[in-house]
């Protein structure tokens, strides 16, 4: 039912697509960013798709590959009943970590958005208020990425007006050795 | 700032659910005010005001679950809100990547935790769709798992039923729903040891069997909760103060509950028909007969009444799966899957070795990703895993039902008065642990 | 899981494990040469191997051989062995007795193979490849006599797993789950045989987990050459055993322990320390001699547990001694200096660095810089720089020389005796700066680090000077000197060192340091930045460019990746998962 989808869309948007598949009975297909919000209207308003669901949004870090940021998206179709996958590869170049925002087409994107952004620091642009949604907003780095530690310790938050601590620990060399602060 | 123009009357008016209320609980045909009542209000528009930014804060009494909810309003309405969640947050994702699969369900159990049945067979079906052996978990496993996850799906719409209504002042409802609940865990702490974190599923089955009265005290509470339900209705219903706070409040068109990705009950309210268990059948799910209540208006109340019969369609469920259950074995018979008998273990080299790597290593599940959907007590409970051919995966998403819900909370609230929140808030179910994982 | 689905989408899924690289090519001999103004004393290459060369990757100019393994076609190199040819293939035959350092014994029959034309299973392992020959390596038969290997096998192992140290790194428990995972047949009581017996100063045997294929034997047999174990008796009763009065003794004992499959042969010093997966393996270089053999440190958060060898073909090929494994009792946590102290009183890392400027300031001052041959090269280099900034004489000092023998120990043991003598260049001797400091020549010393060995007198003329310390650990020169700053240990430098042949060996952090624990080539940084000198760069920097310097690969990559993404090894080899 689902391998409709993928032949709809290799027959309509054949080079949006950077390839398809599938693996235990769910359909796979990986699209160029460019064409992102393209391919993902059309499932969504199509008569033969009527993907009117995002039902779910988030990333997966293959840290040591490039593009390192898979971008996953859970398409529905509440009408006929069929899901797809869409993905987008992204890097993690500074330039390049972003996705064209789809909070225009559902609404649920927006903070499912938010939280790709909170956790694995992956832009989207075109979001009206990109910011974190599950972290505390004086946080430092991307959790969920997998060069962030089990047990990452973050800065302690010093409220403005408390006055300097005469602590032993000092802040002398901070790039000296490997500190893993993304 | 504008002052009502009429005054609710002072008559008690008898209520039923056909009459309609407006959004500001004004009945229609009140009567007019009287001038100087009129002059009054003319007078109080005309006074400068200023919007107040109010914070419903994470520690508060209704806001059950940790939800943050900054306001800003204008006497009573709420101009504008930004609803923040993630005090809850315990990093699911990222301690179950540290996990073999089996020790990752004490933590699905701590998700929707009202519910936790739900989660583990969620959770459980995913990896065995990684693993391929969803064919081949025996029969009575799936019967013992949907009879478990439906008696969760009780305890989770009494939760959110009682503590909705609790919080609307109906305190009674508080006390009902408690004991019923407690029926439901009595029974799921005899099958699991716990009331609430049972953590009784494994991949391939369940853990360990039904103990041997089981049938019995089920069929006894079974009766005591159809009594429970059936007095919280007759107290409920009917009440004009639980049908002005409820009817026509926290609306949400079918179209944009879609939109934000509604599932579940909530998404039922509107008028959808969509349940993961009858669109798109699993486990033994087709083998029953069962109703799925729809309602339509969106509002509290829609979402109540949904709630309420989806209970009683979850017990009808639970009677035919203790009259269709066979006997069997209640976990698959697979060595690299299953762990082996206690027997085996003490006495055998190989139980010994299948027992430690399995612990240890945990069950290898070849690489690969899969995106399994089941129905929890909130609406479509997903679990998105890639696994990368160890025994612990590289990636475990939980599709959270009531974090979109949620996310449409602030919609719903837009326009409404300060007092409309707590049982908007009530209705939806937002359950913490589920929302911020 | 249908098997007619097409593959996920062809993006790999890489696990977050990855296997080593292979180790990097030796500098050239003429770059070797020009780091070092002194002729290094010998140039000792790896010990010639035993058994004969076995590996299968084509070598340019030698004859190859072209034979088919499950439907592939491979080249290999004429005079491996099909196991190894099917290595390339990235097919891991399962084995318990076959180990590429030692000569081949066939005798436990775990990887047997089909090969056409001949009407038995052959051991692949002994089966040299041939031209044209086609083997099967999962055929039914060979799955199945797999998988009864591993019953007799397992027939009488004793149910050890949660008091055996191997378990979670044991070869027997991997490959039963991957090719038996069937329960037993028999209900018979196993054979009882001799149980923690101790056989040698480091080793102790239970005769019951032994699956008697005889890797320990061929070891002390044809590494060491002391022979001292052997199988006795036969059949059921088989063990592995001693002679009387003659206990396991030799300087390579420990590396039974790596090779024993099971946990039959066990470590005294490591018997019940950790369970195998909670350690993680970080690859660095032995700091017991100035081989520097290829080693993995295994520890958990900040302690180590145990030193086991990497293979390195041009240094230590697949061993290491046992003076060598004890290295780790350096890295004990609770030896650290976390702290810097002045004068006795813990004080803030930054109060130190200035009181040591304060203190070396001035025209006249003299001062000694004191190399190490057991420190890096960067510590090294930086400690040359502000030598030439102070004006100061240069010494090197190191460890007493000790054991040494034709194969991995050697006499220098100082596992970078020659970098530290290049970077100081001209420098005078040990003997001279205990009379010198003795005599009050010098208003300063700066001693690179805390473990040299200086008599009582010297030690105490140490009071009435300036004298820093940069030591990792509490040592009685540590105590002595008035300014200590907290140094990076081995076990948590990025470094380098130079080897009794020339090469440069690479050491890499497996914690991050404690408290105010900076690495050596750091802090020099920031005394000359405190004397108002010019800023030296960071010990990261300097490793960068010893990178660039020997043209090593895997330093270059370290030095530029940051910690999180380069590779580790799996915590112990053996794991599935």
């Amino acid at each position: 039912m689902a391998q409709r989808v993928l032949e709809f869309l290799q027959r309509e948007r054949p080079l949006a697509l950077a390839e398809t598949g599938s693996h235990v009975g769910d359909e796979i297909a990986v699209v160029h960013r460019e064409h992102l919000v393209e391919v993902l209207t059309l499932l969504r308003d199509h008569e033969q798709m009527r993907m009117n669901m995002l039902s779910d949004l988030t990333v997966v870090d293959y840290l040591g590959q490039t593009p390192r940021f898979e971008v996953v998206y859970q398409l529905y179709s509440i009408p006929h009943k069929h899901r797809l996958r869409v993905k987008v590869l992204v890097d993690e170049t500074p330039g390049e970590c972003w996705v064209p925002t789809a909070t225009g087409l559902w609404y649920a994107a927006n903070w499912a958005e938010r939280e790709a952004w909170d956790l694995y620091g992956v832009r989207f642009e075109g979001h009206p208020d990109l910011r974190r949604i599950l972290m505390y907003e004086e946080f430092v780095g991307h959790p969920l990425r997998k060069d962030y530690p089990q047990n990452g310790r973050q800065p302690l938050i010093r409220r403005p007006d408390a006055p300097p601590t005469d602590d032993q620990t000092t802040r002398l060399m901070p790039d000296s050795h490997d500190r893993r602060v993304s | 700032m504008s002052a009502p123009t009429t005054l609710p009357s002072a008559r008690p008016v008898a209520h039923t659910i056909a009459e309609t209320y407006d959004h500001r609980g004004r009945q229609a045909g009140e009567m007019p005010l009287s001038p100087s009542m009129q002059q009054f209000a003319d007078e109080a528009e005309r006074l400068p005001t200023d919007e107040l930014i109010l914070n419903m804060g994470p520690s508060h009494p209704a806001m059950h679950g940790t939800v943050r909810c900054v306001l800003r309003v204008d006497g009573e309405t709420i101009k504008d809100a930004d609803v923040q969640i993630g005090y809850l947050h315990r990093g699911f994702e990222k301690e179950s990547e540290a996990a073999t699969y089996t020790q990752i369900f004490p933590y699905v159990d701590r998700l929707n935790y009202v519910s936790p049945m739900l989660n583990n067979v969620g959770f459980a079906m995913a990896v065995e769709k990684l693993l391929g052996i969803t064919a081949q978990i025996p029969e009575r496993a799936e019967y013992i798992r949907v009879i478990v996850g439906e008696l969760a799906r009780v305890a989770d719409h009494l939760t959110c039923l009682s503590a909705a209504i609790s919080e609307l002042g109906g305190l009674t409802v508080f006390f009902w729903g408690n004991r019923a609940r407690e029926h439901v865990w009595e029974l799921l702490e005899d099958v699991s040891g716990a009331r609430m974190t049972h953590s009784y599923c494994r991949i391939g089955g369940v853990a360990w069997d039904l103990t041997r009265d089981f049938d019995e005290k089920c069929r006894g509470k079974i009766a005591k909760i159809r009594g429970l339900v059936v007095d919280i209705r007759k107290l409920v219903e009917r009440n004009r103060i639980f049908l002005d706070r409820m009817e026509g409040v926290g609306c949400i068109s079918a179209h944009d509950a879609i939109s934000y990705g509604f599932t579940g009950p909530c998404l039922r309210a509107c008028g959808v028909a969509y349940d993961v268990r009858k669109d798109h059948p699993y486990s033994v799910y087709d083998h029953f007969d069962f109703d799925v209540p729809i309602a339509d208006g969106g509002d509290n109340l829609a979402r109540y009444l949904v709630r309420i019969e989806e209970m009683e369609q979850s017990l009808r469920i639970v009677e035919q799966a203790l009259v269709q259950i066979p006997p069997g074995a209640v976990i698959v018979d697979d060595p690299l899957i299953a762990l082996p008998a206690k027997r085996e273990v003490y006495n055998s080299i190989e139980g010994m070795i299948a027992h430690f790597k399995h612990i240890m290593d945990g069950l290898v599940v070849p690489a690969g990703e899969a995106y399994s959907f089941t129905e929890g007590g909130n609406g479509e409970l997903g679990f998105y895993i890639v696994a990368d051919g160890t025994g612990r995966p590289y990636k475990n998403r939980c599709r959270p039902p009531c974090f979109y819900i949620t996310a449409a909370l602030r919609q719903m609230i837009l326009g409404a008065n300060l007092a409309d929140v707590v049982p908007i808030f009530g209705s939806i179910n937002m359950i913490g642990g589920e929302c911020d994982r | 899981m249908t098997s007619s689905d097409p593959p996920v989408p062809s993006r790999p899924r890489s696990a977050t494990i990855i296997l080593p690289p292979a180790p990097p090519p030796p500098p050239t001999a003429a770059r070797a040469a020009a780091s070092s103004t002194v002729k290094p004393p010998e140039n000792r290459d790896a010990p010639a191997p035993v058994a004969p060369n076995l590996a299968a990757t084509p070598v340019p100019g030698e004859p190859t051989v072209t034979l088919t393994i499950d439907g592939e076609t491979i080249e290999v190199r004429k005079g491996t062995n099909v196991l190894e040819a099917a290595k390339l293939l990235g097919r891991d035959i399962c084995h318990f007795c076959y180990h590429p350092g030692l000569t081949i014994a066939a005798n436990c029959r775990q990887c047997l193979v089909e090969v056409e034309k001949n009407p038995k299973l052959q051991p692949s392992c002994q089966q040299i490849v041939g031209e044209g020959m086609v083997v099967h390596t999962e055929s039914p038969a060979v799955l199945e006599a797999r998988r009864a290997m591993l019953e007799f096998t397992l027939k009488n192992h004793p149910i050890d797993c949660p008091i055996c140290d191997k378990a979670g790194e044991c070869t027997l428990q991997r490959h039963y789950m991957d090719h038996n995972h069937h329960l037993t047949r028999v209900d018979v009581a196993k054979i009882r045989k001799p149980k923690h017996k101790d056989i040698g100063r480091e080793i102790v045997l239970d005769a019951e987990r032994c699956i008697l294929c005889s890797r320990c034997v061929r070891f002390c047999e044809e590494i060491p050459g002391t022979g001292e174990l052997a199988m006795t008796f036969r059949g059921d009763h088989e063990i592995l055993d001693i002679a009387e009065g003659h206990p396991l003794d030799n300087a390579y004992s420990i590396n039974v322990v790596d090779i024993c499959p099971v946990g039959a042969l066990t470590s005294k010093d490591f018997r019940f320390a950790i369970r195998a997966w909670e350690l993680k393996a970080t690859p660095t270089t032995c700091q017991g001699c100035a081989t520097g053999c290829a080693v993995e440190l295994h520890h958990k958060h900040e302690n180590a547990y145990r030193v086991m060898p990497r293979h390195d073909p041009a240094v230590n090929g697949h061993w290491m001694c046992d003076e060598g494994r004890y290295t780790y009792k350096e890295l004990d946590a609770d030896a650290r200096i976390r702290h810097a102290r002045v004068d006795g009183q813990q004080v803030p890392l930054d109060h130190a660095i200035a009181a040591v400027a304060k203190r070396l300031q001035g025209r006249n001052k003299k001062v000694a810089a004191v190399f190490s041959g057991t420190s890096t090269n960067e510590s090294n280099r930086a400690l040359d720089d502000l030598a030439t900034m102070l004006g100061a004489e240069r010494f090197v000092l190191g460890r007493p020389p000790g054991k040494t023998d034709e194969l991995l120990r050697d006499a220098d043991k100082n596992a970078n005796m020659r970098g530290a003598i290049a970077a100081a260049g001209a420098a005078k001797h040990e003997g001279e700066l205990g009379l010198e400091l003795a005599g009050r020549a010098y208003d300063a010393v700066i001693f690179l680090d805390g473990t040299f060995e200086l008599s009582e007198v010297v030690r105490s003329a140490l009071g009435a000077i300036t004298s820093v310390c940069l030591s990792d650990r509490v040592t009685a020169l540590a105590q002595a000197c008035a300014i200590v700053l907290p140094a990076t240990s081995w076990g948590e430098s990025l470094g380098t060192t130079i080897n009794r042949q020339g090469r440069l060996r690479v050491l890499q952090p497996a914690w991050r340091p404690e408290g105010d624990r900076r690495d050596r080539a750091d802090l020099i940084r920031e005394i000359a930045l405190a004397l108002g000198e010019r800023d030296l760069g960071s010990g990261r920097d300097r490793a960068r460019a010893i990178a660039e310097e020997f043209d090593h690969d895997g330093l270059r990559q370290l030095t530029t990746t940051p910690a999180a993404t380069r590779p580790t090894l799996l915590r112990f080899s053996h794991s599935r998962g």
